[in-house]
C-alpha cells in the first residue's frame, strides 16, 4: 500500500471528526433562535410607561399548591393574589386595611362585632357573581381544623357568621379582635361550588385579575388574563408564566439567561449579587424575624441571666452586613417598624456588649459550657449560626451545629420538641402583634417551643391579642416588648424582608404584608 | 433465548421483592412526618393524628407494607400524600421527560464513546493518541453538574445561544424539544461517553496484537476493514457491557442534571418526594429504579451473546 493511500486512509476519521463538529454546529447555531426567541429576553432597559400587552415569565422554587390557597403555602407566593382576591388587604406603608371585595366595614367600638358590605360587581372567573354565601363558605373552611388554614386561630374567634342579603356580611366575636384584617389578609374568596376541585388543580375558580388556565405539577402554571375583570383595563399583561425551578443555581441561570424576568426565593447572597448588576432590581416583599430562641426547661437556659448574657454576647450588625448584604436590621422585638406601638428603643435593647456577656456568665457560674443549637439547613441560617458560634465562643461557650431538612425541623415544632437547648428560627413577621402572639408558635402564651410560660406573659399576651382601640394597643405592646425582651426567651437577632429580583423590563410588582406578591398589575415595558 | 430468560426470573422476582423492602424501609427512617407537612402551619396534635388515621399511617408498618405490594402487584401504585393524585399519573406526567433525556443522553453515549474509542484505538500518533487520552480523562474527572453549568454559562447566558431551563416535549414541538434537550443531554452523557471510549480504545489495543490481526495484515487487508471487521468488531463486547452499566449512571446522573436544567422529570420528582415525606411516590420510584436496572443488565447480556458467537446464554460449558 502506498504512502499517499496510507495517509489518505488515516486521514478519514480526522475530516469525519471535523465534519461531524462543523454540521453540529451549524444545526445548532440553525435552531438556536427558534427556542430562545420563545422566551421572553430580560432587556436592561429602566421602566417606562405602562405598556399593556406581553407575556411575563417568572420562576420560584416551590411548586404551586392549589389545595393550599388557604394555608398560604410557600408554593402559592405569585400565584394566589393573581387568581384570588381577599376581603381586604393591609396597607404595607400604613399598616391600615384597603378594601378589595369588602366595598365597606363597621367595626364596632368595642371590636367585637363586623359589618361587612360586599362589591355588587364581582364575579368569578367561571360567570358567578361573588356572594356573601362564598364568604361565609371561605370563613367556616379556614375555621375547619382539617383545611389546616392560616389564621385559624383568629377565624375561631368568630362566634356568629350570617349573611343578610346577597352582599351584607356579619360577623361576632367571642373577644375584642381588630386583628381580623389579618385574617382577611391570608382568606383568598374561594367559589363554594368547585371549591372541592381546587386540590387536582382544576376548575381553580377566583375573582382575580387574571384565570388558572393550566396547571403541570413540578413544572409549571400558567394564568391568563380575565377579560371580564371589573377593572381589566388596569390589568396589563396578557399572561403569566410561573415557572417551578427548585435549583438555586438553576435559578441564578434562568434570571441571568433571561428566561425569566423575575424570580422569588432566590438565596439572599444570589439576590443581591444579581439585583446590584445593570438590568435587574431588587424587590423587597414581607419579612421575616430571626430568633436565637431557648427551651427554658433545659439547662443552661432555665436561668434568665445566661439568656440575656447571650443576647448581650451576639453581634447583631455583622449579621446584617456578612450574612444579609446590609439588608437586614438588627431587632429585639419581631415586629416591623411599621406596626402600631413599635419602639426602637426597645428594638435595641441588647447591644453588642462581650465584656458585659461574660460578667453575667461569671455571675451565673457558667464557664466553658457546650450546647447544641437547632437550625434549618439552609445558607443563611448556617452563615448566621457561625457568627453566633465565634461570638460565643469569645465568652467562653460553644455552640453546636445540628443542621436539619425543613420537614424535619416542622416536625420539632408541631411537637413542641426541638431536640437541641437552642434554637435558631426563622419566623415571618407580617402579622399585627395581636394576631402573631396568638399564632407564632414561639410567642404563645402557652405551649410555645421554648416552653416558657407565666402568668404576666399569659396575662400581657391577652392584653395584645384583645386591645380595641390604637392607645390601648400601643400601651399593651410596649408593656409586652419589655416583658419579652428582659425574658429572652425568643428575642430576635435580625429583621429582614424578603429579596426577589426583577428584570428591569417588568414593573409594577408589589406585595402583601405578609409577603405574598402582587402581579396583577405588572406591566413589560415595550 | 427463552430458556435463559425463564432461569433468570426467580432471581429477578428475589431481588424485586427484597427491593420492595427496602424502597418501603428506607424512606420512613428519615426524620420528619408527612402528616406534620400536610396540616398547615404549626398544627396541633388532634390535627396531626387525624391526617395519619385518614391516610393510615397509624398502622402498624408490616400491614402498609402488604398494603402497598398487594396493590402494586394489581397494578395499583397508591397515592400520592402531598399531591392529591395517583402514583401512577404523577409518574406519568414526568416519565416522559427522563426518558427523552436518558435516551438523548445514551445517543450521545454511543455517538461519542464510540467515536473518541475508535479514534484513540486507530490513530498511531502519539500526539493524537495523547490528545484523546487526556480529553477522555478530563471529561471522566469532571462532574456532569459542573459540565452542566458551564455549558449554561457558556451557551445560555453568555451567548443566550440555547435555553437553559424548562423542556418542552420532543413529541409535541420536535425542533424545540431537541434545542431543550441538547444542553443537558451533553452534559449527562460526556462523562460515561468517555469512560465508554477508554474501555473501547483499550480493547481495540489489544486486539490489535491478536494474530487474527496480523493475518489479516499479511493477506493485504486495509488498515479501515481491519479496524472495523476485525478491531472493532472483537472490542465491542466490551463497549456494549460498559454501555449497559453506564445507562445507571445515567438516571443517577439525571437526577442532579434534571436540577440544574430546571426539568420535570422522575429525578426531581423523588428530591421532591424525599424532601416532602412523600413516601408512596418514593417507594415506587426506588422500585422503578431497580426494575430498570435489572432490565438493563438482562438486555445487555443479550446484546453481548449476539455480538459474540462464543458466548451463549444460559449455556453450560
Amino acid at each position: 500500500m502506498s504512502a499517499t493511500m496510507l495517509a489518505t486512509k488515516s486521514a478519514r476519521p480526522r475530516r469525519l471528526l471535523v465534519s461531524a463538529v462543523a454540521v453540529s454546529a451549524v444545526l445548532a447555531s440553525a435552531a438556536c433562535s427558534a427556542a430562545q426567541q420563545s422566551a421572553s429576553s430580560a432587556s436592561s432597559s429602566s421602566s417606562g410607561p405602562v405598556h399593556n400587552g406581553g407575556a411575563l415569565v417568572t420562576a420560584q422554587p416551590n411548586d404551586v399548591d392549589p389545595s393550599s390557597f388557604l394555608k398560604t403555602a410557600v408554593g402559592n407566593i405569585q400565584a394566589e393574589y393573581a387568581v384570588f382576591e381577599t376581603l381586604t388587604l393591609i396597607d404595607t406603608k400604613t399598616g391600615q386595611p384597603q378594601g378589595v371585595l369588602a366595598k365597606s366595614w363597621t367595626l364596632a367600638p368595642d371590636a367585637k362585632s363586623l359589618d361587612i358590605k360586599l362589591r355588587d360587581d364581582v364575579t368569578f372567573h367561571s360567570g358567578k357573581k361573588l356572594t356573601a354565601a362564598d364568604v361565609i363558605f371561605t370563613i367556616q373552611k379556614v375555621q375547619d381544623p382539617t383545611t389546616g388554614a392560616a389564621n385559624s386561630a383568629i377565624a375561631n374567634q368568630i362566634s356568629d357568621l350570617k349573611a343578610d342579603g346577597d352582599y351584607d356580611v356579619k360577623l361576632a366575636f367571642k373577644q375584642p379582635l381588630t386583628n381580623i384584617f389579618d385574617l382577611f389578609e391570608t382568606m383568598p374568596i374561594v367559589n363554594k361550588d368547585t371549591y372541592a376541585d381546587y386540590a387536582a388543580g382544576q376548575n381553580v375558580d377566583g375573582t382575580g385579575r387574571f384565570e388558572w388556565k393550566s396547571w403541570t405539577p413540578g413544572a409549571k402554571v400558567m394564568l391568563t388574563k380575565y377579560a371580564k375583570y371589573r377593572d381589566a383595563k388596569n390589568t396589563h399583561l396578557d399572561s403569566i408564566e410561573i415557572d417551578v425551578v427548585k435549583d438555586p443555581t438553576a435559578l441564578t441561570s434562568a434570571v441571568r439567561s433571561g428566561s425569566v424576568q423575575y424570580a422569588v426565593g432566590m438565596a439572599a447572597l444570589d439576590s443581591r449579587s444579581i439585583g446590584s448588576q445593570p438590568g435587574y432590581s431588587i424587590v423587597t416583599s414581607g419579612g421575616s424575624a430571626i430568633p436565637l430562641a431557648f427551651d427554658v426547661t433545659k439547662a443552661p437556659f432555665d436561668n434568665q441571666t445566661v439568656r440575656q448574657a447571650i443576647e448581650y454576647a451576639i453581634d447583631r450588625n455583622r449579621i446584617v452586613q456578612q450574612v444579609e448584604g446590609g439588608q437586614a436590621q438588627a431587632s429585639n422585638v419581631p415586629w416591623k417598624p411599621s406596626t402600631v406601638g413599635y419602639d426602637a428603643t426597645q428594638a435595641k435593647h441588647y447591644t453588642y456588649q462581650p465584656d458585659k456577656a461574660k460578667q453575667m456568665l461569671a455571675k451565673a457560674g457558667l464557664s466553658g459550657t457546650s450546647f447544641q443549637v437547632l437550625m434549618i439547613n439552609t445558607p443563611e441560617m448556617t452563615g448566621i449560626f457561625q457568627i453566633v458560634k465565634n461570638n460565643l465562643a469569645a465568652v467562653g461557650l460553644d455552640a453546636e451545629p445540628v443542621v436539619v431538612q425543613d420537614t424535619d425541623y416542622n416536625a420539632r415544632i408541631a411537637a413542641r420538641n426541638m431536640g437541641t437547648p437552642a434554637f435558631l428560627m426563622l419566623n415571618g413577621n407580617g402579622l399585627t402583634p395581636a394576631s402573631a402572639v396568638t399564632n407564632r408558635p414561639e410567642l404563645l402564651a402557652n405551649n410555645n417551643v421554648s416552653h416558657f410560660q407565666s402568668d404576666q406573659y399569659s396575662q400581657q399576651v391577652q392584653q395584645v391579642a384583645s386591645a380595641a382601640t390604637v392607645d390601648k394597643q400601643k400601651t399593651a405592646l410596649h408593656d409586652y416588648n419589655a416583658y419579652f425582651v428582659d425574658q429572652a426567651f425568643a428575642a430576635p437577632l435580625i429583621v429582614r424582608p424578603t429579596l426577589s429580583v426583577r428584570s428591569t423590563s417588568v414593573n409594577g410588582i408589589s406585595s402583601t404584608q405578609q409577603g405574598f406578591i402582587t402581579l396583577g398589575q405588572a406591566w413589560l415595558t415595550k | 433465548m427463552t430458556r435463559f430468560l425463564v432461569r433468570k426470573m426467580p432471581s429477578l422476582m428475589f431481588v424485586l421483592l427484597a427491593s420492595s423492602v427496602v424502597a418501603f424501609a428506607l424512606p420512613r427512617l428519615a426524620p420528619g412526618d408527612v402528616a406534620v407537612t400536610l396540616a398547615g402551619q404549626d398544627p396541633t396534635p388532634a390535627a396531626v393524628a387525624a391526617i395519619r388515621q385518614q391516610l393510615g399511617l397509624n398502622r402498624s408498618p408490616v400491614l402498609q407494607y402488604f398494603d402497598w405490594i398487594v396493590g402494586v402487584l394489581h397494578g395499583n401504585l397508591g397515592q400520592s400524600y402531598v399531591l392529591h393524585r395517583s402514583v401512577a399519573s404523577v409518574i406519568g406526567d414526568r416519565i416522559e421527560s427522563t426518558v427523552e433525556l436518558a435516551l438523548a443522553a445514551a445517543l450521545l453515549v454511543v455517538v461519542f464513546g464510540t467515536t473518541l474509542g475508535v479514534l484513540a484505538g486507530s490513530t498511531k500518533r502519539r500526539w493524537a493518541r495523547a490528545t484523546l487520552d487526556l480529553v477522555n480523562s478530563f471529561f471522566i474527572a469532571v462532574p456532569s453538574f459542573l459540565i452542566g453549568l458551564v455549558l449554561i454559562l457558556v451557551f445560555g447566558v453568555l451567548h443566550r445561544w440555547l435555553p437553559v431551563i424548562g423542556e418542552v416535549s420532543v413529541l409535541d414541538n420536535p425542533s424545540f424539544g431537541i434545542q431543550y434537550l441538547i444542553l443537558p443531554a451533553i452534559a449527562l452523557a460526556l462523562a460515561p461517553a468517555a469512560v465508554v471510549a477508554r474501555l473501547l480504545q483499550t480493547e481495540m489495543l489489544s486486539a490489535r496484537n491478536e494474530d487474527y490481526v496480523d493475518l489479516a495484515v499479511s493477506k493485504g487487508a486495509s488498515p479501515s476493514r481491519i479496524t472495523t471487521r476485525h478491531v472493532l468488531r472483537n472490542s465491542l463486547g466490551t463497549a456494549v457491557v460498559a454501555v449497559g452499566l453506564q445507562i445507571g449512571h445515567l438516571l443517577a446522573g439525571a437526577v442532579i442534571i434534571e436540577a440544574i436544567f430546571a426539568r420535570n422529570g422522575l429525578g426531581q420528582l423523588a428530591v421532591s418526594s424525599v424532601q416532602t415525606r412523600d413516601f408512596t411516590v418514593l417507594q415506587v420510584l426506588i422500585l422503578g429504579v431497580v426494575f430498570v436496572a435489572v432490565l438493563c443488565q438482562i438486555f445487555t447480556e443479550i446484546g453481548l451473546a449476539s455480538l459474540d458467537p462464543r458466548i451463549r446464554l444460559g449455556d453450560q460449558r
